[in-house]
């Protein structure tokens, strides 16, 4: 008997909880006006119900709010009432009660009867309760109609898309070498809407696993109170674009490097209140953190006003001709330079450097002296589809993301744009032994940030769409390259990372003008 | 669920007509381990189907079901000659007295209100089929 009743207690509360589903989303269809004409009577079968079974498996709470909910429902299904939006607003937070009671994390229930009771025996609940608990209980149930499900079985799901894709594309090849263009009609119907559902379903796939940036600001906020307050400086954080969505693993790496960054903002780059007030500038220092989409890419950037990069480090960073956010994450650069105020935002930045790089994104840091520091941070939106250009080198099939192509271009040996951008063999960067690309072969401008590169290849292949695998545990010492790809024809493609291209000092420089 | 191929064991037949899945299993669990095959739904107009095709030697009605309530299952099954004299059990929730009232009204030989023990359905179930 024992076993039978956690077999049923088992099946109550799956029962239940979708039972809580459709309640939810039946509240929420009367909040929002796109209710059924039953909808009370649907909603007081659905508590009805929950409660027989509740009584049955002796779950009391739960039984109590099911039947303290059914009681108002009735109410209004016996006098034809619409739902009033405080009575909404009261039933879903008793729904949001009843489903924790489920899951055995409620709390006690006599507030929650006590205003189920207020709406049943008045007919409406008085207007205090709307202020107190209505906007509560809806924003809570807002959360209530999402379904909580696995991250792994969400990324189960969009690598089965990606998979689908591939093999989408190979039946496309079977079938145009089987069939003559043009000789199924029908078929070809049928595979133009195929090819479009597929193409809806990964977008959704994807989407479900994109979430918004505010959803790492929490424990950002608290940091930077937390620094400033045992540095003894003042610090305001201003966030733009917060709604900006990305995928959730990008996110994971995100937030990891902007506590980087942003600490070392509190901690070099704001001074202290009174070395403000000395140099003109407001007590209080300003940090803000702006997201934005960006073709294909979401943009951090993470901007101080404080006293920014030493002049000296500037100056070091021209004369070297590379970029601040070189100089800044080259190891040891701090003791060399010896600029000690920068040690931590060196090493910091090193490390952001590197997660940004394994993700496929890229870090540049501008700064003016005196006047603050800007760190900014691109990432793809997602990493597990990444539109590529296909190259070919050495008889091999690589892939560069098509976000960081400038353009691709026939060369005749004659090329003109100053001298400025390095020429790299692609050869040399796979580590392949080959003769150079024979004349008139494509080269790929790549851009990383500020900095550009020339890649020259044997043939341009095309652009594709790819699923990027993670080759991390195979190739870990090799940090030219993001992952590898299945193509449609079933060859391998490993994907380079851009900034393995346009990130090194290259000895070859670009012809210069004729 | 169970209860189809009653050919050659012979068990008697309840029909179940319950919304409520965990009420369902309960319901089932007990009255296939005391001997009887189970047909179970959970709407009031396939068990009014279900009924009239199986003629099942006893019913078990939930009253409040969507689609068709069990006072109005019981009122229908009344009506017809082929299921007039199955014997008829509503299951109520504690404090639907006046559906009970309508119940006996439409011609329901029983009613066990939930919750309630499965010695306590058993027995109703062997009063009103007297095996």
């Amino acid at each position: 008997v024992t076993d039978d009743g956690a077999v049923f207690l088992g099946i109550f509360r799956a029962e239940a909880s979708e039972r809580l589903d459709a309640i939810v989303e039946a509240l929420i269809s009367v909040e929002d006006g796109s209710a059924d004409e039953d909808v009370v009577g649907s909603l007081f079968r659905q508590t009805h119900t929950i409660k027989g079974g509740a009584s049955l498996v002796g779950l009391d709470d739960v039984r109590r709010l099911a039947h303290a909910m059914e009681h108002v429902l009735h109410d209004l299904r016996a006098t034809g009432s619409p739902v009033s939006p405080p009575t909404t607003a009261t039933l879903l937070r008793a729904a949001d009660a009843l489903r924790e009671h489920l899951d055995g994390t409620g709390q006690p229930i006599d507030e929650v009867l006590a205003e189920l009771a207020a709406a049943g025996s008045h007919g409406e609940a008085p207007e205090t309760l709307v202020l107190l608990n209505g906007q509560k209980g809806v924003a809570q149930t807002a959360s209530r109609s999402t379904v909580r499900v696995a991250a792994a079985k969400v990324d189960r799901i969009v690598e089965l898309v990606g998979e689908t894709g591939l093999h989408r594309q190979r039946l496309d090849r079977a079938l145009a070498e089987d069939l003559p263009a043009g000789a199924s009609p029908a078929l070809a119907e049928e595979l133009e809407s195929g090819r479009r559902l597929l193409e809806q379903l990964r977008r959704v796939s994807l989407d479900m696993r994109m979430l918004p940036v505010s959803s790492i600001l929490g424990p950002l906020r608290r940091a930077v109170r937390d620094l400033a307050q045992s540095a003894g400086k003042e610090v305001d954080l201003t966030v733009s674009g917060a709604e900006t969505e990305l995928d959730r693993a990008l996110l994971d790496e995100l937030s990891e490097s902007l506590v980087h960054v942003v600490r070392n903002a509190v901690d070099h780059g704001i001074e202290s209140p009174d070395e403000r007030e000395a140099a003109g500038k407001p007590r209080r220092g300003l940090i803000e953190i702006r997201a934005e989409p960006r073709s294909g890419l979401v943009e951090v950037a993470v901007r101080d006003d404080g006293r920014g990069v030493a002049a000296a480090v500037v100056a070091t960073a021209s004369r070297e001709q590379s970029s601040l956010a070189e100089v800044l994450t080259q190891p040891g650069f701090s003791t060399a330079s010896g600029v000690t105020e920068l040690s931590g935002r060196g090493v910091g930045l090193d490390a952001v450097r590197r997660s940004m790089q394994s993700i496929g994104g890229h870090l540049t840091v501008a700064s003016e002296s005196g006047n603050g520091t800007e760190v900014r941070l691109s990432l793809p939106l997602t990493l597990a589809l990444l539109d590529v250009l296909l190259v070919e080198r050495c008889g091999d099939v690589y892939g560069v993301p098509l976000a960081n192509v400038v353009e691709a271009i026939a060369t005749d040996g004659m090329l003109t744009n100053g001298g400025r951008i390095p020429l790299v063999d692609l050869a040399d960067v796979i580590g392949a032994q080959a003769p150079p690309p024979p004349a008139g072969a494509p080269v790929l401008v790549v851009q990383v940030g500020d900095a550009r590169a020339a890649v020259s290849c044997d043939r341009l292949v095309g652009e594709d769409e790819i699923v990027l695998k993670s080759l991390r545990p195979m190739l870990q010492g090799l940090r030219c390259y993001l992952g590898a790809a299945i193509l449609g024809d079933g060859r391998i493609a490993l994907v380079l990372d851009p900034s393995s291209l346009t990130g090194r000092p290259w000895p070859q420089a670009y012809p210069s003008s004729p | 669920m169970t209860g189809l191929d009653y050919g050659d064991t012979e068990r008697p037949v309840i029909l179940v007509a319950e919304d409520s899945h965990t009420v369902q299993a309960m319901v089932s669990s007990r009255l296939e381990r005391s001997g009887y095959d189970v047909l179970a739904t959970d709407n009031g107009s396939d068990a009014l189907r279900l009924a009239q095709e199986r003629r099942p030697a006893l019913v078990i009605l939930d009253v409040e079901m969507p689609g068709m309530t069990g006072v109005e299952v019981t009122r229908m099954l009344r009506a017809e000659n082929g299921t007039r004299d199955i014997p008829i059990i509503l299951l109520t929730a504690f404090g639907e007295e006046t559906d009970v009232a309508a119940g006996y009204a439409a011609g329901a030989n029983d009613y066990i209100t939930k919750p309630f023990s499965p010695q306590e359905l058993q027995s109703r179930v062997l009063s009103l089929l007297g095996t």
